[in-house]
């Protein structure tokens, strides 16, 4: 339980260090000390080291759940951490990586989450602040004509929190070989009539589409719909992992298998393979795929820590999560709708339509 | 064969056309004008008098003849009443009125119960349009199905009178006439008006729900290791379909004329 987690500290004062997204340095809330990614990972290369080891050490002797309540049955989920700075302990999630303590608030990685197999291939620091997020959502709510007025004006985030979501991103290519029946045609004038001649040709179409770093996120906390709807992410700003960008954020590692989320890339990389491989048949009125033999040659899987936003609140009882893409900042979430403003508005445009075509149609006929 | 077949069809048509004039017995107007053409005899006496003088009074005084033709002939079915029916009414100068033989003709079969409606001439085809013969023939037609023959005649003289008289004051009986009703309008508005609120609504609630599953990965394509490797594009079939031109002019309204100058409409009663 002891040394098992590391507090990133300033090496000139011990201040707390956190990561600036915006100047992309660790920085030291009290001098105001500034350092490198490289610099502060390896002033704390010993102690990263350590502190693995003795999360390693640590499996074996983990908690002794055989006289607990069956209340505490997720017990065996939690890990036990002491602060380096104030010796209070910190209970978390088996997956949490970093974090940052409730009674010092220092921020605190343990390295040992990312050890060997389990270190991430690579990571994508955040770029936006909190007040960035915080601006967003605000930017978020406007122009929304259903959003109750109370929710906009209230406006008070239960939570936001910087995380590290951890993703796995697939590498792979699709051979598709899919036939069409696609169709032209073609009309004269023979008298009273109009003959329409309609050819019909089979369309064959083999090809390969290649994908690169499909990320899916694999953390079992995650909502699905928000991890995909914050994409896409910039890979250009992929960095090697260094648990020297965690201070200041939350992280997790992995908590589900690349057998678990195989299934969603696998999905999408078909959908948009049939849809590259549909538009390269052109100069027809209409296509209508027949038969399509799609396999998947699978490639590599990295391993990535990505950056979110989540801003979580409250309305009438009810939880609204928001995530931003720290990197591009891009927000997305499901925003509570107003039924009286919903059915106000579309009375208010069935009538008016009514009255303008119904007026209208009456005058032309 | 076929040719042979279609030659002594026509032949036929032009006996009958002969036969029907050299039997009937002709009811002259002053001007020579072969108004009513009994030879089905589903006349009586009186009948055919009282038809006569209002088929007369309206051919004076409107200068366009309105005839009136049963037959009885089951070889002449609706694939060949028009031509016979149009064969009968330039085959001889006692039907149309004056130079230009502005005119209508109806005319029965009673054995394969079936008619046409004709118009012919500038002033007769503008006179009974498209719309005209509709209204018209929805007038006798239920008279014929109970072979109220006399009925069914007097209506179409009734109806051609109307027609004529708006003819006249320049303004004949035509779709273009018939106002659409409010209920109607509207009707098609507030259905209109539906899809528009409802495509409208869901288009601001979708806003609103960003946090949508992806099944698309188009951000990831390598587009360098990405390519159609065979292309093929075969002719298989043909389909041929054959639909009526549905001409902006009877949309619109007005009169469709044949090249030989006719309007016309048939059926079966």
């Amino acid at each position: 339980m002891t040394g098992q987690i590391v507090n990133y500290q300033c090496p000139a004062c011990t201040g707390p260090l956190h990561f600036n997204g915006s100047s992309g340095m660790l920085e030291c809330d009290y001098c105001f000390s500034k350092f490198t990614v490289e610099e502060i990972a390896k002033h704390y290369e010993s102690q990263n080291t350590k502190a693995a080891e003795a999360f390693s050490e640590q499996k074996e002797t983990d908690w002794d759940l055989s006289e607990l309540s069956s209340q505490w049955e997720n017990a065996d989920q939690m890990k036990a951490y002491i602060c380096p700075s104030c010796s209070a302990e910190l209970i978390c999630d088996e997956h949490t990586a970093a974090t940052k303590c409730p009674y010092c608030g220092n921020p605190t990685v343990v390295p040992g989450q990312f050890k060997d197999s389990l270190k991430p291939d690579y990571i994508l620091p955040f770029k936006y602040s909190q007040d960035d997020a915080i601006e967003a959502l605000k930017k978020y709510y406007r122009g929304k004509k259903f959003l109750p007025k109370e929710f906009s004006e209230q406006n008070h985030i239960e939570e936001i929190q910087g995380v590290y979501v951890p993703f796995w991103m697939f590498d792979g290519k699709v051979h598709a070989n899919i036939t069409f029946d696609a169709t032209k045609s073609h009309s004269l004038k023979q008298g009273q009539f109009l003959i329409t001649n309609t050819d019909h040709f089979d369309v064959h179409r083999v090809g390969t589409v290649s994908f690169e770093k499909i990320p899916v996120d694999c953390s079992k906390r995650m909502p699905d719909g928000h991890m995909d709807a914050i994409e896409p992410f910039d890979y250009s700003m992929l960095k090697e992992f260094s648990t020297a960008y965690l201070p200041g954020y939350l992280a997790e590692r992995s908590s589900l298998s690349v057998k678990e989320c195989v299934d969603r890339a696998d999905a999408r990389v078909q959908n948009s393979t049939v849809q590259i491989i549909k538009e390269d048949v052109i100069g027809y009125e209409s296509i209508t795929e027949k038969q399509r033999n799609l396999q998947i040659e699978r490639g590599k899987i990295h391993y990535a820590l990505l950056p979110v936003y989540l801003l979580a609140t409250k309305y009438q009882n009810q939880d609204y999560l928001f995530a931003m893409n720290g990197q591009t900042g891009k927000l997305i979430g499901n925003l509570p709708v107003d039924k009286t403003k919903y059915w106000t508005t579309f009375l208010s445009i069935f009538v008016g339509v009514t009255l303008a075509a119904g007026t209208l149609l009456w005058l032309m006929l | 064969m076929m040719r042979k077949k279609r030659c002594l069809g026509l032949m036929n048509m032009l006996i009958a056309v002969f036969l029907v004039l050299l039997f009937s017995v002709p009811v002259f107007a002053e001007n020579d004008t072969l108004l009513i053409l009994d030879d089905a005899s589903v006349l009586s006496e009186e009948e055919y008098a009282e038809l006569y003088l209002h088929a007369y009074d309206i051919t004076e005084k409107y200068e366009c003849a309105v005839h009136i033709v049963t037959i009885d002939d089951p070889d002449l079915d609706m694939n060949s009443i028009q031509q016979f029916s149009e064969s009968l009414y330039l085959s001889s100068d006692q039907f149309g009125y004056g130079p230009s033989k502005d005119g209508f003709m109806l005319v029965v079969n009673v054995s394969e119960r079936c008619y046409w409606l004709l118009a012919y001439g500038d002033f007769g085809n503008m006179a009974l349009t498209d719309y005209g013969k509709e209204i018209m023939s929805e007038e006798f037609l239920d008279d014929f199905s109970f072979d109220d023959w006399p009925r069914g005649f007097q209506d179409y003289l009734n109806f051609s009178e109307q027609v004529l008289e708006m003819a006249v004051d320049g303004a004949p009986l035509d779709k273009a006439e018939q106002p659409a009703s409010p209920l109607t309008s509207y009707g098609i508005g507030a259905f209109f008006a539906l899809i528009v609120s409802f495509i409208t609504c869901e288009s601001f609630k979708g806003k609103m729900q960003t946090a949508v599953k992806s099944s698309y990965a188009h951000h990831y394509i390598d587009m360098l290791n990405t390519n159609i490797e065979f292309r093929n594009d075969r002719f298989a079939y043909r389909t041929t379909t054959r639909s009526k031109i549905q001409s902006s002019k009877s949309k619109e309204g007005g009169t469709t004329v044949n090249k030989k100058g006719f309007s016309g409409k048939g059926g079966k009663f």
